[in-house]
């Protein structure tokens, strides 16, 4: 291409773009649109899509500092496949994320239905404040005073069981107890979040459909599981994919609050991933792991597009 | 009627005592860190629950001196500073864009925010790593700051967005006729109306890195320049047995935004509500 041809094309898209037309105005306004997202979607570009991909090469390498990367194909995903510390650390991150999604989502649900039926509006004030509090604290702070509330000898929890004539519960050193206590303190730390949400939504319901509901004569569970949970559906299933992507990358509870123990029992996968990476240095088969998590939450991204695009979904 | 009338406060008695079991659940462990920071391990140890009869307010202070708090806490104030800055101009730009510009592929735009956000740095902490080594970021304020805007600004972006959709339409439209260019518009309209957008948006992002943990541990190993989060974390590994003291060191972390939080809840649950994506 001659220079000339360069600023006749240059020239074109120019006029093309100030044209003193509707259409022009608007392919202004596009381009100045997407000049304005450009830092956010550079930004997402470099910190997150990038990288991504980098890892998806770097699982194909063997690669520790010490050493110039070595070509090894698929074999770092044949590894993962006999891993037992791979494998544990998906067990416990599905069963983490099952238990703590269904109790903060369940608990957070009874709230709702609980303070939405509350007139005082300083008591729902009061609820909503102490519901909410949790939220506020670092997911390192909660685990190092749950760490505390949970101890096993100087903990309050057990302090007031042995009153109450029950021994002492080794919450976070019994490889059978220990994930249940995390998603207790995740659900803990999370049903606020719930909570809100289901409130907004209850807000929200048709009078009409209640007051239709209320003719027919449901009352009580009846009323609760044919009438207002199905109504409610588009805020459980937010609240639900939500947990989900937000319980596959626990991290700070287990990391900080157990190291993982005892043995491997509160290891989780992002964990193993890190460890690999950080402790171990073997980068190619961190990232392979890292393409497993990846490609779990890429799901549930998927999931929640489609909620989002089929509008049920809470807004 | 009567019988409807006696199953209501049959229901409203347990809807309460419901009500009140759960609000123990959510605020009895953080009664728990209040009431022990302002004792001795030993007065801990005899009963966790108890009034403390003379409160041991030193404990706020070594726990301040110890952990170091006097330079992680301007350190985080800081990062978080400089996050809010830099995520409200990048969110504000994006947002309006996606607002007030017609833009074409807006829902491929929020499917990668959405991916963007969802996915853990652990994924990506490694070329990250090397990345920032390269650049001579590591170990830097800006280099926290820069990843820390990178990460919250989609979530930012519709959040301001949502602010910037809802503001009426007669404002801007009156300002057209008045005369007024499409910059004026922007910036002596839009703008002015959409601080309480701006303002939810800069308490939750600022809520986020003040609480963030794993990337300021992997990015920043230069003690005199780490936030508060690892400074809690170094304490309690060092004074593992005083819980008196690491309670109080927890409490010196929750104490802004507790303030912060009293004083704008209405923004705070806005904003974690309504911007639909967690952190």
């Amino acid at each position: 291409m001659t220079s000339r041809e360069m600023t006749a094309k240059g020239g074109g898209i120019w006029h093309w773009l100030m044209q003193d037309t509707m259409d022009g105005l608007r392919r202004r306004r596009a381009l100045l649109g997407y000049l304005f997202l450009l830092p956010t979607l550079l930004g997402i570009f470099v910190f997150t899509a990038g990288p991504v991909f980098i890892s998806f090469g770097l699982s194909l390498f063997q690669w520790n500092i010490f050493k110039p990367p070595d070509y090894i194909g698929l074999e770092n995903f044949e590894r993962l496949l006999e891993d037992r510390r791979v494998i544990i650390g998906l067990v416990n991150t599905v069963k983490f994320t099952v238990m703590a999604v269904c109790s903060q989502v369940s608990i957070g649900l009874i709230l709702a239905l609980a303070v939405h039926r509350i007139n005082r509006i300083w008591l729902r004030y009061y609820f909503r404040t102490a519901f909410f509090l949790p939220l506020l604290m670092s997911g390192a702070s909660v685990a190092v005073f749950m760490g505390y509330i949970f101890h096993k000898e100087f903990g309050p929890l057990n302090y007031y069981l042995t009153l109450l004539g029950i021994p002492q519960i080794p919450w976070l050193t019994s490889s059978d107890l220990v994930m249940i206590s995390i998603a207790i303190i995740s659900a803990w730390r999370n049903m606020g979040f719930t909570f809100l949400i289901f409130l907004g939504g209850l807000s929200n319901l048709s009078q009409e459909v209640l007051d239709a509901a209320d003719v027919d004569g449901a009352q009580g569970l009846r009323r609760l599981w044919s009438v207002t949970i199905p109504l409610l559906s588009p805020q459980i299933l937010f609240a639900t994919v939500t947990g989900v992507i937000g319980a596959l990358q626990v991290f700070d509870e287990p990391y900080i609050m157990t190291r993982g123990g005892p043995g491997n029992a509160s290891r989780t996968l992002v964990m193993v991933m890190y460890e690999h990476a950080f402790k171990h240095i073997e980068f190619g088969y961190g990232s392979a792991i890292a393409i497993v998590v990846f490609l779990m939450i890429l799901v549930m991204a998927i999931v929640q597009m489609w909620l989002w695009r089929n509008r049920v979904f809470y807004q | 009627m009567n019988r409807l009338r006696s199953g209501r406060t049959e229901t409203t008695a347990f809807n309460h005592v419901i009500l009140f079991l759960l609000a123990a659940f959510a605020l009895g462990p953080v009664l728990v860190l209040f009431l022990n920071s302002v004792k001795t391990s030993e007065q801990i140890a005899q009963n966790p629950f108890s009034i403390p009869t003379e409160p041991r307010w030193d404990n706020y202070t070594v726990a301040y001196e110890r952990g170091n708090y006097a330079n992680t806490v301007k350190n985080s104030a800081i990062l978080t500073g400089g996050t809010v800055i830099g995520v409200l101009i990048v969110g504000g730009m994006g947002g309006y864009a996606l607002a007030h510009l017609e833009i074409r592929g807006a829902n491929v735009i929020a499917f990668y925010f959405l991916v963007g956000t969802a996915i853990p740095i652990q994924l990506y902490v490694v070329p990250l790593f090397f990345l920032w080594k390269n650049f001579g970021l590591l170990n830097t304020h800006l280099g926290l700051i820069i990843i820390y805007c990178a990460t919250s600004s989609p979530f930012a972006t519709y959040l301001i967005r949502s602010y910037m959709v809802a503001l009426p339409k007669e404002f801007i439209e009156a300002a057209k006729i008045d005369g007024a260019s499409k910059f004026q518009v922007m910036t002596q309209v839009i703008l002015p109306l959409s601080w309480p957008g701006f303002l939810t948006t800069g308490l939750i992002v600022g809520l986020g890195v003040w609480n963030e943990f794993l990337i300021a541990v992997t990015f920043m190993h230069q003690p005199d320049l780490k936030p508060v989060a690892t400074s809690l974390r170094a304490f309690q590994e060092r004074f593992t047995r005083d819980w008196g003291l690491t309670n109080a060191a927890s409490v010196i972390m929750l104490l802004p935004v507790l303030i912060l939080f009293l004083l704008m809840q209405r923004r705070f649950i806005e904003g974690l509500t309504q911007g639909g994506m967690k952190m």
